[in-house]
């Protein structure tokens, strides 16, 4: 059953949480506010509870069933760690309370700023930004203070074709000119590519390893020389450290600044779109030019310090998404060194068997050792008019989210699918059965496919006409 | 411990499967000499059991607000919290689910969000609002950007009065697109917006970026200044920090405001030392194409069932790239969400009565200590002091009451302290405050 919207239930008696005081009011007339607030509801605790269930059961969690998003690394979000971010403790206190009064907070924010160094090889932390995208226009101002202050003129950043849409978007927002290169036949950004570019006008190149195929950039090493040989940096994407946590390291493979998705690879939950948090790192020679405040330790007290002349400043109020951090923090404490390095083991793992198996009835183009992901291409069904789309619709009809369509943009009809760590073998198998399925319906009763989803209570969305008649408001 | 569900035969048959020896394998295809050739340096794994001590720990060396007179605000404020709130909003449904892509799957999250862009619309009398952006402060760069594109003006003023904090992350975002920003101060008697200043600058400036109530907690008069911006062009964006004020005072499309920005921590997001709460960007219907962020829009399914939707993707990053209209990806969803439930459980009249008592307590401890500002204010005071601000707020902390001492952003008002009353202050409790600060203050101290 769909929900009926908020603002056609009747109006009744609204619970009342609070005593109406007897005021007399004493500001001006012309200062009050004029237009009603006709649309609130007036409903019952009872009334608004069962709204809010009923059309929560219209949505797909992560605890009903595999959620194989490529790079957004939908993994368990542990239940503990949902419950200790909400003690009193971490929710019942105020950014400008006296330091000594919250000594477990900073705790908590100067030791996963350590942490994080530690699995990324970077120097220092901010925490600060509130989502991976922030993290990276964090990351760009950051290298645009270091050329300034090195009195260096520098507006390019190279980003290859196969990169998130929010690196470029990061860095024309941050006021840099970008160049996009193409990826080569292996799938990788070649050294050749980069080097016609190559010259003392490139600030950046921005790389997400393994990429967004799921691949490993094996070049690293020469690519990591070359943008230092001309005075470079080079800026990692950490959308997708699922696939590498615990055996290899941005900063030792060359990176100077990473920015992280806590809500990704540290299990954080997504919320429907948020909250995030996506701290961002730096090598010691970028280091000065972090966000305020940041937090210090000395003679076993925790303490905020702005006292650093060349930061760019903040980037968000505050100390950045603490509750998210805490969950993170949690996470981090109970897998422990040997627990983080098995994510990246088995999410290879299970994403190599689930492109080994499903490479026997779908097109992998890039069909070599992947990490946390892969891409497989529907455009083979195109002759009979079936779209990755499509394929992704009638999976809804039989109880699975599907997973990432047309991206990476360098694969046609692109299937992106990341299965995380916490997937267990059958619920693999179950997926790789369903999807043989859906493609066998393909070649025998594509009319089917088309129309997915038909067994769904929801049926296909008409998502143009919503752009179109812009209702965006009851 | 760890959430992998693998057995060792698992491993064994998986690998198997891939005609790999072990899990090292998986790993060839990077350099030997970039792996770690030794195990992170963190600590080992633990327990559930031992992980609830720690955090227990942790969060036992902060001090919580209860344990305090609190009046303390600046941005972040106490506000009650139904339980019913938390309930909701914690169904694994809202909370671990993805951006809604697929809508057929995302219903929940879809049509939570158009009727969160509704209730919000409707309270800040606008046409049109995204689905959230990180905080008050990024919504406000955001807001400052898009003036600029609208009008393709380089320079922005911004009201010395708006939250300090807000004016350094606008400074950062403005340094990047080499935007200048021009500082308007406030009225010295009034508290209020320097007209008179603000009219010598606004030719030739993309907009004004201004708080109401500002950070002292001042209503502003928009309708006063608002031809002025219009006259020459630019845009009037309010930033609106305290959400519960509109139930009482003139919302922003009441005063013909452009853009409106703002934070919506106090719709039941929690103090949580400062996030996650969630920023909001609301607009007049001719500028959606230039508002960044998501946005739902009410369409239906095949079977002609009212059903919701994503609209204008194209003009997001993972469409447009280098050319969206921002970078935002992953927002402040289920902040989002949880405000549509808060303003839905609490209703009209429980937004009118809290935003109510908030301005009586205030107006009760204006009357006996009187304002440092003659105009008027909603739930925040700047009361005069005829001492330091920060001894006062020793002092009164020594005793156990929280207030704000704003002197380290604003070294002229270093003899006053801001003090913010919500409906979580008893009448005694507000009333326990007035004896204890009043001998600091100026005009009552012996």
């Amino acid at each position: 059953m769909l929900e009926d919207s908020l603002f056609e239930k009747r109006k009744s008696k609204c619970t009342e949480y609070i005593n109406t005081p007897d005021v007399e009011l004493e500001i001006p007339e012309n200062l009050l506010r004029k237009s009603p607030l006709e649309i609130f509801p007036s409903l019952s605790e009872q009334e608004v509870v069962r709204h809010f269930t009923n059309l929560s059961r219209l949505n797909y969690g992560i605890d009903n069933n595999i959620y194989p998003l490529g790079s957004c690394s939908m993994k368990y979000n542990p239940k503990i760690d949902e419950a200790l971010a909400e003690l009193d403790g971490f929710v019942d206190i105020h950014p400008y309370m006296d330091e000594c009064y919250v000594q477990g907070a900073l705790k908590i924010l100067y030791e996963l700023e350590e942490f994080l160094c530690k699995i990324t090889g970077m120097s220092a932390f901010t925490l600060q930004p509130a989502a991976g995208a922030h993290g990276e226009l964090t990351g760009l101002l950051i290298a645009k203070a270091y050329f300034r202050d090195r009195k260096e003129k520098r507006d390019l950043v190279i980003i290859p074709d196969s990169a998130h849409g929010t690196n470029p978007a990061s860095a024309a927002m941050a006021g840099f000119k970008v160049v996009e290169v193409k990826s080569d036949d292996r799938g990788l950004v070649s050294p050749s590519v980069i080097k016609p570019f190559l010259n003392d006008n490139v600030a950046l190149i921005m790389l997400t390893n393994p990429n967004t195929l799921g691949l490993f950039e094996e070049d690293i090493e020469e690519i990591a020389y070359l943008v230092h040989n001309v005075g470079g940096l080079l800026y990692y994407d950490g959308a997708n450290l699922n696939g590498i946590v615990g055996i290899v390291r941005p900063g030792d493979m060359g990176f100077d600044i990473v920015h992280l998705n806590l809500h990704k690879t540290f299990s954080a939950p997504h919320g429907g779109g948020g909250p995030g948090a996506g701290p961002l790192g730096v090598k010691e020679s970028l280091a000065p030019f972090l966000p305020v405040p940041r937090v210090i330790l000395k003679d076993g007290f925790y303490s905020l310090d702005s006292n650093f002349p060349k930061s760019i400043g903040r980037v968000k109020c505050f100390y950045g998404n603490f509750s998210v951090l805490i969950k993170a923090y949690c996470y981090i404490r109970l897998l422990g060194k040997e627990g983080l390095r098995s994510i990246a083991e088995i999410s290879s793992l299970n994403a190599n068997y689930l492109q080994k198996r499903l490479g026997e009835f779908l097109d992998i183009p890039y069909k070599r050792l992947c990490k946390h992901e892969f891409v497989a291409s529907l455009k083979s069904f195109r002759s009979k008019g079936i779209r990755a789309l499509d394929v992704a619709k009638r999976l809804i009809d039989k109880g699975f989210h599907p997973p990432t369509v047309y991206f990476p943009l360098i694969v046609e009809e692109a299937f992106m699918i990341e299965p995380t760590e916490t997937e267990s073998l059958d619920t693999l198998n179950r997926f790789i059965e369903t999807l043989r399925e859906v493609i066998d319906e393909a070649n025998t009763n594509p009319e089917l496919v088309k129309e997915a989803p038909k067994e769904h209570i929801i049926k296909r969305v008409d998502e143009a006409k919503a752009s179109r008649t812009l209702r965006v408001k009851w | 411990m760890d959430y992998i569900p693998h057995s060792k035969e698992d491993i064994r048959y998986m690998l198997d499967a891939l005609g790999l020896e072990s899990i090292d394998e998986l790993f060839l295809d990077i350099p030997n000499n970039l792996k770690l050739k030794e195990e992170l340096d963190i600590p080992e794994g633990i327990t559930e059991i031992e992980l609830v001590k720690i955090l227990k720990g942790i969060a036992s060396l902060n001090i919580t607000s209860d344990k305090f007179l609190w009046f303390l605000g600046g941005g972040c404020y106490r506000h009650f919290i139904p339980q019913a709130l938390n309930e909701v909003s914690h169904r694994q449904e809202f909370y671990t689910s993805y951006t809604p892509y697929q809508a057929e799957l995302s219903q929940g999250t879809l049509q939570t969000l158009f009727e969160f862009q509704t209730l919000l619309c409707n309270l800040l009398h606008m046409d049109v609002t995204n689905d959230s952006m990180y905080d008050g402060a990024t919504a406000s760069t955001e807001a400052m950007f898009m003036a600029c594109d609208l009008t393709k003006r380089s320079r922005v003023l911004v009201a010395r009065s708006l939250h300090p904090e807000y004016k350094m992350v606008l400074k950062t975002y403005a340094e990047s697109r080499g935007i200048e920003i021009i500082e308007i101060p406030y009225d010295k008697d009034s508290g209020l917006l320097d007209i008179e200043v603000m009219g010598k600058f606004i030719q030739n400036s993309a907009c004004i970026i201004f708080q109401n109530p500002n950070f002292f907690g001042i209503i502003e008069n928009p309708e006063l200044f608002e031809p002025l911006v219009h006259n020459v062009g630019a845009l009037l964006i309010p930033v609106i920090v305290e959400p519960f004020s509109l139930a009482l005072i003139k919302p922003p499309g009441e005063y013909k405001a452009d853009i409106a920005c703002g934070d919506l921590q106090s719709f039941g997001l929690g103090m949580r030392f400062g996030g996650p709460s969630a920023g909001f960007l609301a607009t007049k219907i001719d500028y959606i194409r230039r508002l960044p962020g998501r946005i739902v829009g009410m369409t239906n399914d095949k079977d002609g069932k009212r059903v919701y939707a994503f609209v204008l993707q194209t003009r997001e990053q993972h469409i447009r790239r280098a050319s969206a209209t921002s970078n935002i990806c992953s927002n402040e969803a289920l902040c989002a969400i949880k405000v549509a439930i808060y303003l839905s459980l609490i209703g009209e009249k429980g937004l009118k009565d809290i935003a109510l008592t908030c301005y009586q307590l205030t107006n009760t401890v204006r009357k006996a200590l009187g304002s440092y500002f003659s105009a008027h204010s909603f739930n925040e005071l700047l009361i005069p002091l005829s001492a330091n601000s920060s001894e006062v707020r020793d002092i009164l902390r020594e005793r156990g009451i929280f207030v704000l001492d704003i002197s380290k952003w604003y070294p002229e008002l270093k003899d006053t302290i801001l003090a913010t009353f919500t409906e979580m202050n008893s009448k005694e409790e507000v009333n326990r405050f007035i004896e204890e600060i009043m001998p600091y203050v100026r005009g009552f101290s012996l």
